[in-house]
């Protein structure tokens, strides 16, 4: 519904925008006017340094990109009376480039700050530089030609880590290529790492106390799961535990929807919920191909025979949490960043349970069959007219690159400040190449084990090699770590260690924007397509149902859309 | 047939009494679970243990509460928000009303203003123009944009014309045989036989004014001018949905529900306060005694 209501306003949003361009088009002053040479040559010399310091403060507007973690978590630090114009993030900017933010609205990143930028553009008055979270917004300022065009911003100064970082996401992929519109770049994509394929994540001590081995293919999976069923693996004497908890979609979002089990459909070769290529190389939708029977037909057998949560189609998250903190369920499936999931920080801490993440169920070439996230998360955008269009580049080059490697004071700042994590840093936009998560594990790893020195680590990486040094330590003298230390270390070293080691086939899905016609149509398909998996794996529709689904899925425009978004892929 | 009436009315009282007591608990249990919730430990909470009593006594959480400075700013900006609301509502209604439940021959305009009135109460401009009104007129970050869009609850309106149309013309007109000017007749006569109505549109008023969050993330474009209930609503806000590595830290913390559920708590407690001392105005008749005829 919120999604909806923010796709209306985007709308409309573009219509008034068009409306109040035309009159909003002043005139710019040159702001070097009536400056001496030398201080003229000063400024220039300082716009062509990726990390030129201003000669003098440069404010800047801007939206302001808060957590929701709540202010509370600055409470009795020495951050408590900071602000979102003035934390530790824009005094170090300020030091470094001599420029401060002006924050004409701040907000929660996601929705609430979308609709902040919504009524930004719908009232004229876009601030000089900001992030954006969408694409249909970023179009509709290119269109409404609002925003400046960045390609020598980019040429000049963007540092060597976030040219080869775009560059690491390879040619097709690469971040870039969504930001140019006829040859000109004309925002920075924030990248998105890859978040790797989904795990599943199984009880190691329920696995060793039943005596089984770690599965591979979806039959070993089905045994371990009656297993846990079946021969009380918490030992309470009780039959009360319970095989594979399910997320109530099933499927979708890859791979951050945790306790979702797209890893069944793809290990059966079915990509629900993306566009893929089909043998013609055209674009089709993965849940209406005749690939998706077979794992139907299995998931409505496993359950039937209570393999998996029976009433699973009415769990929130919050009851799944529940079930697996309350140590009734030791399966689930979810990405490599699990442990930070109170699931299972709770159990660690209260039930001496030791989670590991497993690769499977495998494909038929023993690897799990994985999909590619997209390359970009968001779009840095500066308004057409600004004086220092290259602020933002210089921001972002700060972000990504300078303050990693920044040992001096200045940066113990931004370091505790990652652990508080109430402010992010201005214009929300780190550049990193798309495998960072493993080459800062790898990094961390070889600390450890003694064959590089510690002062080769970024500052980022620092404070993970303190969590996993934290979590060792008190691990050996038997007690329990702390449970941001556990999460770190489980996630960080563990689960990326197999990620890294047991590497995924990786589906790079075709198309990843939405087209006309979804915005009217897709949210009824969406839904209409959710009941039927549901219906087919709860028993109550039999799988020869499925055809009559997709013949009814492409009459009510689904046939319209895959024409669009086969068009879409060409241009 | 006396005895088979008063089975039947036992029978009536029961299916009322069974009806009005699965009310009341729909309404009660969820407040006393967060109320548990917020006394419980975490770990707890998050194995879905708690029921109605809390689980693991603990007061952390209130403890943290009354250090987070901002919950407080945002509680004190919801209280001025309430009061200045609040009165200028009353103002607006019953200034509006009065007139309006006027016969149209006494008052003859009356048939276009409450056309206006049901047609602002049926459409409206939508959000966009409503933000860009607040803007041009420099109220954004202002209290005046929490208070002033809506000042004129034309819902209440409408509920206190009819009230007064209930108040008998007797009334009226022994006054002004009295010589009481209009002013007086409004003030001295209609206010003081209206309180069950007033109370009820003042309550509507300070619910409405206290449990709004949409209107402080729509003009609020500082975190620190948040009312109380914007501020609870984007520590709420579904992040289940990951999009960004750096959101795992976020998430850590994510599942604090005790601490949220205390937040929650005692942003309800204003309300349970007010409560009582408005109720005695609905219990009370409406006009008993004030006429014989």
């Amino acid at each position: 519904m919120k999604k909806k209501i923010m796709k209306l306003i985007a709308l409309l949003s573009s219509a008034t925008m068009i409306a109040l361009t035309i009159s909003s088009c002043g005139q710019e002053k040159d702001f070097t006017a009536g400056m001496s040479e030398e201080e003229k040559a000063a400024w220039e010399e300082a716009a062509k340094d990726p990390y030129g310091k201003y000669p003098e403060l440069v404010t800047y507007t801007t939206g302001y990109n808060l957590t929701n973690q709540g202010s509370d978590v600055l409470a009795n630090s020495k951050y408590e009376n900071d602000t979102p114009e003035n934390n530790a993030y824009t005094r170090y900017l300020k030091e470094l480039l001599n420029i401060q933010n002006e924050n004409v609205f701040e907000a929660v990143s996601g929705p609430d700050y979308n609709q902040k930028v919504s009524m930004a553009i719908a009232s004229g008055d876009i601030p000089d530089v900001m992030h954006v979270a969408d694409y249909e917004t970023l179009v509709d300022l290119v269109e409404s030609d609002l925003i400046e065009d960045l390609t020598d911003v980019y040429n000049d100064l963007a540092s060597e880590t976030v040219k080869k970082s775009y560059e690491s996401y390879g040619e097709k992929n690469n971040p870039l290529n969504t930001v140019t519109f006829d040859g000109k770049i004309m925002a920075i994509p924030k990248t998105q790492l890859s978040d790797g394929q989904d795990f599943l994540w199984l009880r190691k001590d329920w696995l060793d106390k039943l005596g089984l081995q770690e599965p591979k293919t979806l039959e070993d999976v089905e045994n371990v799961l009656k297993a846990f069923i079946e021969k009380d693996p918490d030992g309470d004497g009780q039959n009360d535990t319970m095989g594979l908890v399910v997320h109530s979609e099933v499927y979708g979002d890859y791979p951050n929807n945790t306790f979702a089990i797209d890893n069944v459909f793809t290990a059966l070769n079915a990509y629900p919920n993306i566009w893929i290529e089909n043998e013609d190389g055209e674009a089709v939708y993965g849940s209406v191909q005749e690939e998706m029977k077979k794992p139907l037909e299995l998931l409505s057998r496993w359950y039937k025979e209570g393999v998996i949560d029976k009433e699973f189609a009415t769990r929130t998250n919050d009851d799944i949490v529940g079930l697996i903190s309350s140590g009734k369920c030791g399966a689930y499936i979810g990405p490599w960043w699990s442990p930070f999931n109170q699931a299972q920080t709770s159990t660690y801490a209260t039930d001496n349970a030791e989670w590991i993440n497993v690769s499977a169920p495998v494909g038929e070439d023993s690897k799990i069959n994985a999909i590619s996230t997209k390359s970009y998360a968001g779009f840095v955008v500066v308004r057409k007219g600004f004086e220092h269009p290259e602020l933002a580049m210089k921001v972002v080059n700060v972000n990504s690159e300078y303050s990693k490697n920044d040992k001096s004071e200045k940066a113990n700042e931004i370091k505790e400040n990652q652990t508080l994590a109430y402010f992010n840093w201005p214009l929300y936009c780190e550049v990193q190449p798309g495998n960072n998560a493993e080459i800062m594990t790898n990094n961390v790893m070889n600390v450890l084990e003694g064959k590089s020195d510690a002062s080769t680590l970024t500052t980022e990486e620092q404070s993970y090699l303190e969590s996993a040094q934290r979590f060792l330590k008190a691990e050996e003298e038997g007690k329990k770590a702390d449970s941001a230390d556990y999460s770190q270390y489980v996630s960080r070293i563990i689960s990326m260690k197999k990620m890294i080691d047991e590497p995924a086939n990786f589906l790079v899905p075709s198309f990843f924007e939405t087209t006309k016609s979804m915005s009217t149509r897709w949210a009824s398909l969406e839904k209409m397509e959710m009941e039927t998996i549901l219906k087919i794996i709860t028993g109550e529709k039999n799988i020869s149902d499925f055809d009559s689904f997709v013949e009814q899925w492409n009459k009510s425009g689904g046939e319209v859309i895959t024409k669009e978004v086969n068009e879409a892929i060409k241009k | 047939m006396v005895k088979r009436d008063s089975i039947q009315s036992k029978i009536y009282k029961s299916l009322i009494w069974i009806i009005v007591l699965l009310m009341t608990l729909s309404c009660l249990l969820p407040l006393l679970n967060m109320i548990a919730i917020s006394l419980s430990s975490s770990n707890e909470v998050s194995s879905n243990k708690v029921g109605l009593l809390p689980v693991d006594l603990t007061f952390t959480t209130y403890e943290k509460l009354f250090k987070d400075t901002q919950f407080w700013a945002s509680f004190w900006i919801s209280v001025c928000r309430v009061v200045l609301g609040t009165a200028l509502n009353m103002f607006f209604v019953i200034s509006m009303a009065y007139p309006l439940s006027k016969s149209k021959y006494r008052f003859p305009a009356r048939e276009i203003y409450i056309k206006i009135v049901i047609f602002a109460m049926l459409f409206s401009g939508g959000i966009i123009p409503l933000f860009m009104v607040v803007s041009k007129l420099k109220m954004i970050n202002t209290i005046w944009a929490l208070v002033l869009p809506g000042a004129v609850p034309v819902f209440n309106v409408i509920l206190l014309i009819n009230f007064f149309k209930g108040v008998p013309d007797s009334l009226d007109e022994a006054a002004r045989i009295d010589g009481a000017s209009t002013l007086e007749i409004l003030l001295k006569i209609y206010l003081p036989v209206s309180l069950p109505a007033l109370a009820t549109v003042g309550l509507f008023s300070i619910v409405n004014h206290w449990n709004d969050y949409f209107s402080g993330l729509l003009y609020m474009n500082k975190a620190s001018l948040y009312p109380l209930q914007t501020y609870i609503q984007q520590l709420t806000v579904d992040i289940t949905q990951v999009t960004d590595v750096e959101q795992l830290k976020q998430l850590a913390t994510l599942s604090n529900r005790s601490f949220n559920a205390t937040k929650i708590v005692v942003s309800t407690i204003p309300l349970l306060i007010i409560y009582p001392f408005l109720q005695k105005y609905f219990v009370s008749g409406i006009v008993i005694g004030a006429v014989k005829e």
